[in-house]
């Protein structure tokens, strides 16, 4: 509930925020097709990775770092919002 | 990552029913497929889906050298903003169809503006064995945040190292999700090797039919003389089991009388112990629910909805391709190279390629292009002991490292981190003549020490 509240709230501000932004172009057609295959390129060949490292700890592993890394400021957060709640401890 | 999730099981089942799947065409009556050669059109004709999914008589003899890209697109789609699978078969009649033949493809959706969105490759396979089963590949193009946009054509290209006499394309799947549709949107055949399969299927029959009448009369003895020895097996297992079971009843009847006399005396004094336990567990209870309550509690305040998340990033996602225009493809980008991230597979051939170098204004190639299966490698017993060894020990270290990375989160969250100092500690001394009170030399000694501390 809380989460959902602040999430809604900085979604409608961003939405306000990007409205009063004018619409900004999109890219050449050539310039997307040049850089959506020198990315396809990188990824299709990213299968010889799975030669030097299993590809199935990379999957396993990366998430969880992921989590690890940013696992201080969601702590930091959870407990910012649970000291404004009046819950007495004592 | 629910969404994630939930994409690769849909997939998967989407695959498994599509080969199940024999659904007449839905809303497409006709497809167009132009086939390009390094731009240019070699090949060009309508596909008539209404008479059902099978199209026969279209062939694609797909000649053409080595290096070269090439690109085949289906016209007259309407995904509907939709997730499109897309799933080609290759019928490899050629000697120099190899697992190396085809070293990338791509497949892609262009919509009315001509813009092209990318798919995820969900497998890839090209088999030394001239077998569709064990050759092909598909993709999965998720077009559900472009709304209703018509979608002009669909198709794939590739870049293939060897001449390919033959490659033909066959079951195109697609699933709307927009709309509910499923089924084969079209396939292309050769008709030649439909005329090689019907011979091939006639010859098969006539051999089939003399060699079944001969295994048929065979068949037919054996039955017989079978029958008769299991029907006089059969007869004495129905004694024995008959005289089992009469035992077996007697005993039961016996256990039966016992059981029930035990219960009527139990049954008092059970009853007080059950209401004796219940007061007992009361507090225990109330503890549980309380818990349980407090729990519910937390989730609902920091947990969001099942589809909240989605939505949530959805609508922010449409808002931001639509004002900050090329601005947004750098999240764009992000999410699919997430995606394919963990759509990654491994294969089992580690392919590395390269295209040929010319020499600028002639036409010469200092470096041909080529291609090399590290795999290949690992056909020898003792490379592949090492290798193995090496993956566990790989595996080893990143666990380790991910370990201690824990270990630094929860002291840096809780306490207990520690910090590297260093001291310097400077010792001084004199050397004295005893006989005179003389100083006759004088020393300085200074050492670093590091240590770690608890902050």
């Amino acid at each position: 509930m809380i989460v959902e509240a602040i999430m809604n709230l900085v979604k409608v501000l961003l939405q306000v925020v990007f409205a009063l932004l004018p619409d900004v172009p999109n890219f050449d057609i050539t310039l997307l097709d040049s850089l959506t295959k020198y990315i396809d390129m990188i990824f299709n060949n990213l299968g010889l990775l799975g030669f030097f490292v299993r590809i199935s700890t990379i999957k396993t592993l990366v998430p969880l770092v992921i989590i690890a890394i940013n696992f201080e400021d969601v702590y930091h957060f959870v407990m910012w919002v649970v000291k404004k709640l009046p819950i007495s401890t004592n | 990552m629910k969404k994630i999730l939930f994409t690769i099981l849909f997939i998967s089942s989407i695959f498994l029913i599509s080969d199940k799947v024999n659904a007449a065409v839905v809303g497409i009556n006709t497809l167009s497929y132009d086939i390009y050669e390094n731009s240019d059109l070699v090949s060009q004709g309508s596909i008539d889906t209404q008479s059902g999914l099978s199209i026969n008589n279209v062939t694609y003899y797909n000649i053409h050298n080595p290096s070269t890209s090439n690109s085949v697109d289906i016209k007259g789609v309407n995904a509907n903003g939709s997730y499109f699978i897309f799933y080609v078969k290759l019928y490899p009649s050629s000697e120099f169809l190899s697992s190396n033949v085809i070293t990338t493809i791509n497949g892609y959706v262009r919509d009315n503006y001509s813009n092209v969105y990318n798919c995820n490759v969900n497998t890839f396979m090209v088999s030394d064995q001239k077998n569709p089963d064990l050759s092909y590949f598909s993709f999965t193009c998720d077009l559900t945040s472009l709304g209703d946009k018509q979608i002009y054509s669909f198709g794939f290209n590739y870049n293939s190292l060897t001449k390919i006499d033959d490659f033909r394309i066959s079951n195109f799947y697609f699933y709307s999700a927009h709309s509910g549709e499923s089924g084969v949107i079209g396939s292309i055949n050769n008709s030649t090797q439909n005329i090689i399969n019907n011979q091939n299927q006639m010859a098969n029959g006539i051999i089939g039919g003399a060699n079944k009448n001969t295994q048929d009369i065979i068949n037919n003895q054996t039955n017989m003389a079978n029958g008769i020895i299991s029907g006089a097996n059969q007869n004495k297992n129905d004694i024995i089991d008959n005289q089992d079971k009469n035992t077996q009843d007697v005993i039961d009847n016996s256990n039966k009388n016992h059981q029930e006399a035990e219960n009527t005396r139990k049954g008092i004094f059970g009853t007080l112990k059950s209401v004796l336990e219940s007061i007992i567990n009361l507090p225990t209870k109330l503890v549980t629910l309380l818990i349980e309550a407090l729990t519910n509690l937390l989730k609902s305040l920091f947990i969001p909805g099942d589809d909240f998340l989605n939505n949530w990033f959805n609508d922010l996602k449409g808002g931001f391709e639509k004002q900050l225009g090329f601005l947004s493809y750098p999240i764009t980008w992000i999410l699919e190279i997430l995606n394919k991230f963990l759509t990654l597979n491994d294969t089992g051939h580690y392919i590395i390629s390269w295209s040929a170098i010319k020499v600028p204004n002639f036409d010469f190639n200092i470096i041909e292009s080529g291609s090399f299966d590290l795999a290949s490698l690992l056909q020898d017993s003792t490379i592949k002991a090492f290798h193995d060894t090496y993956l566990v020990i790989i595996d080893a270290l990143m666990l380790l490292a991910f370990m201690n990375l824990c270990m630094n989160v929860y002291n840096r969250i809780f306490g207990g981190e520690v910090d590297n100092y260093e001291y310097i500690s400077v010792d001084e001394g004199y050397n004295i003549d005893v006989s005179t009170g003389e100083v006759t030399s004088q020393w300085t000694r200074q050492r670093r020490t590091r240590k770690e501390r608890v902050v």
